[in-house]
């Protein structure tokens, strides 16, 4: 089953979306600032991640970047979400923007849409 | 000049004039404006009291002192005098230091003084104090620095404690055990979260639109209309938008902004939100008015405003009723560009079968 990286600051969302997302059978994995997830990143493989923008010291569109810029995990895809919704970006150039965007706060339909769908397009 | 001997002398070096002889002269010394001149070196050939008045000086203090003295910078100085090669110079801001050491801000205009040959001999100008002007500038931009921050602290952090309620609640909803007595509670709190979510939405929604500058442009309304409503159906996907217009592309212009859009997706938002069948019904018609003026109007088929509520719903105070903030938004968008806004019943006298909003703008 397609492997998931849920980065966020906040504990309580990180848990709920891995309760929601392994409820539909993926496996989940959770972190909670921008270093965290770059050192899963390196060393597992996750077919999609859903990236918090607004996180102290390595934010969202940082990691991103590294994302976008490292061979290995230039494919990886991403889901951002931000109380901004999809101009959260702008910043980064377009080889380095996320597949899609979540507006927080999300309700579980949103999301399993979201996800469902990029997945389905990648295989 | 005057032919007071208290009186200060107007220019450096020269004999004092009585009044009646030089009226030009008095004239200038007695300018609410500073008047000064110096040569190519910037040494004070002539100051008026005003100007010395500025600087914390005597007149004559002034004749002692150079110009390099007064520039609170020289990169500031540098700018100025390399502009002032070209053109002359009206009206700017410049920091400038006094006879005590403190900073004030000067509004400042000045030109090359040159002799019958065109050759320049010097500088000459006219200044007054602007500190107090340029202090409440500069704490409005803090004040509204602040208030941006603050608010952006508030939408993030109050997005995420509607994240966490928005998803537990649901997962509770979803729970097949659940007793049916507890399920109407849960659904209306998911329901006051998602005004909340709106709420802040549009409070920094609006916010963005204030603190921007107005630049407007000539937009074709279809195509804002036509955004607003696939952004309209991403919101309520257990609805059906039906939307008719009675123009298309390349029909009408409005001078507006990005902003437009936001003003029909606020519309269209409240005409979903408020009708109850599924599938909703909106039309957008354009005509030009009595006026000359494009009228835009548009009409739904929901649960309508009654009339004590139609002012009210534009206009949301501080302490006021109400919640949304959209028809705010709406209102503030529609004088934004010079536009105006009212609200009718589509069947007069019968408010409950749906609304017209009716907008009149400036011809695009």
């Amino acid at each position: 089953m397609p492997n998931i990286l849920v980065v966020d600051d906040e504990k309580d969302i990180q848990n709920l979306a891995k309760v929601i997302l392994e409820a539909e059978s993926y496996e989940v994995s959770t972190a909670s600032n921008g270093e965290e997830a770059l050192a899963l990143i390196e060393k597992n493989h996750f077919d999609l991640i859903l990236l918090d923008v607004v996180m102290q010291h390595t934010d969202g569109l940082e990691v991103c970047r590294k994302i976008r810029r490292t061979k290995r995990t230039k494919n990886t895809l991403v889901i951002m979400f931000s109380g901004l919704g999809k101009g959260v970006d702008t910043m980064l150039d377009e080889n380095e923007k996320a597949d899609d965007y979540l507006e927080k706060p999300f309700d579980r339909k949103s999301l399993l849409e979201k996800v469902n769908a990029l997945l389905k397009k990648n295989r | 000049m005057s032919t007071n001997k208290k009186e200060k002398p107007l220019k450096k070096d020269e004999n004092t004039h009585s009044e009646s002889e030089d009226p030009y002269k008095t004239l200038i010394n007695n300018m609410l404006d500073g008047v000064f001149q110096t040569d190519l070196e910037g040494n004070y050939t002539l100051v008026n009291k005003s100007y010395a008045e500025i600087y914390g000086y005597e007149p004559e203090e002034m004749y002692q002192l150079n110009t390099n003295y007064t520039w609170v910078s020289q990169d500031e100085k540098e700018l100025v005098f390399k502009e002032l090669r070209k053109r002359d110079i009206k009206n700017i801001l410049k920091r400038y230091r006094r006879k005590d050491g403190s900073i004030g801000w000067l509004a400042l205009s000045i030109r090359t003084k040159s002799d019958l040959d065109g050759k320049p001999i010097g500088f000459e100008g006219v200044a007054r104090d602007a500190t107090e002007r340029k202090t409440a500038e500069i704490a409005q931009k803090e004040a509204s620095e602040r208030a941006e921050f603050l608010i952006d602290i508030m939408v993030h952090d109050l997005n995420n404690i509607n994240q966490g309620m928005m998803l537990t609640l649901e997962l509770v909803a979803r729970d097949p055990d659940l007793p049916l007595k507890h399920k109407k509670p849960i659904e209306l709190a998911i329901a006051q979260l998602q005004r909340s979510t709106e709420l802040i939405r549009n409070a920094k929604r609006l916010q963005t639109v204030i603190e921007q500058t107005i630049k407007l442009d000539r937009k074709d309304v279809f195509n804002e209309v036509t955004k607003a409503a696939e952004l309209t159906r991403s919101v309520f996907l257990k609805k059906k938008l039906e939307l008719k217009t009675n123009f298309g592309r390349g029909e009408t212009y409005l001078v507006a902004d990005e902003f437009l859009t936001d003003l029909f997706f606020n519309l269209f938002h409240n005409s979903m939100k408020f009708d109850k069948n599924r599938l909703v019904k909106i039309e957008v018609n354009t005509d030009i008015s009595d006026n000359n003026r494009i009228k835009i109007t548009v009409t739904d088929y929901g649960s309508g405003i009654p009339d004590d509520e139609k002012m009210r719903v534009l206009l949301r105070k501080r302490g006021g009723k109400g919640s949304g903030m959209g028809l705010t938004l709406v209102k503030y968008l529609v004088e934004r560009y010079n536009g105006t806004i009212s609200l009718q019943d589509r069947v007069q006298g019968h408010f409950n079968h749906g609304t017209i909003v009716v907008m009149t703008f400036p011809r695009g």
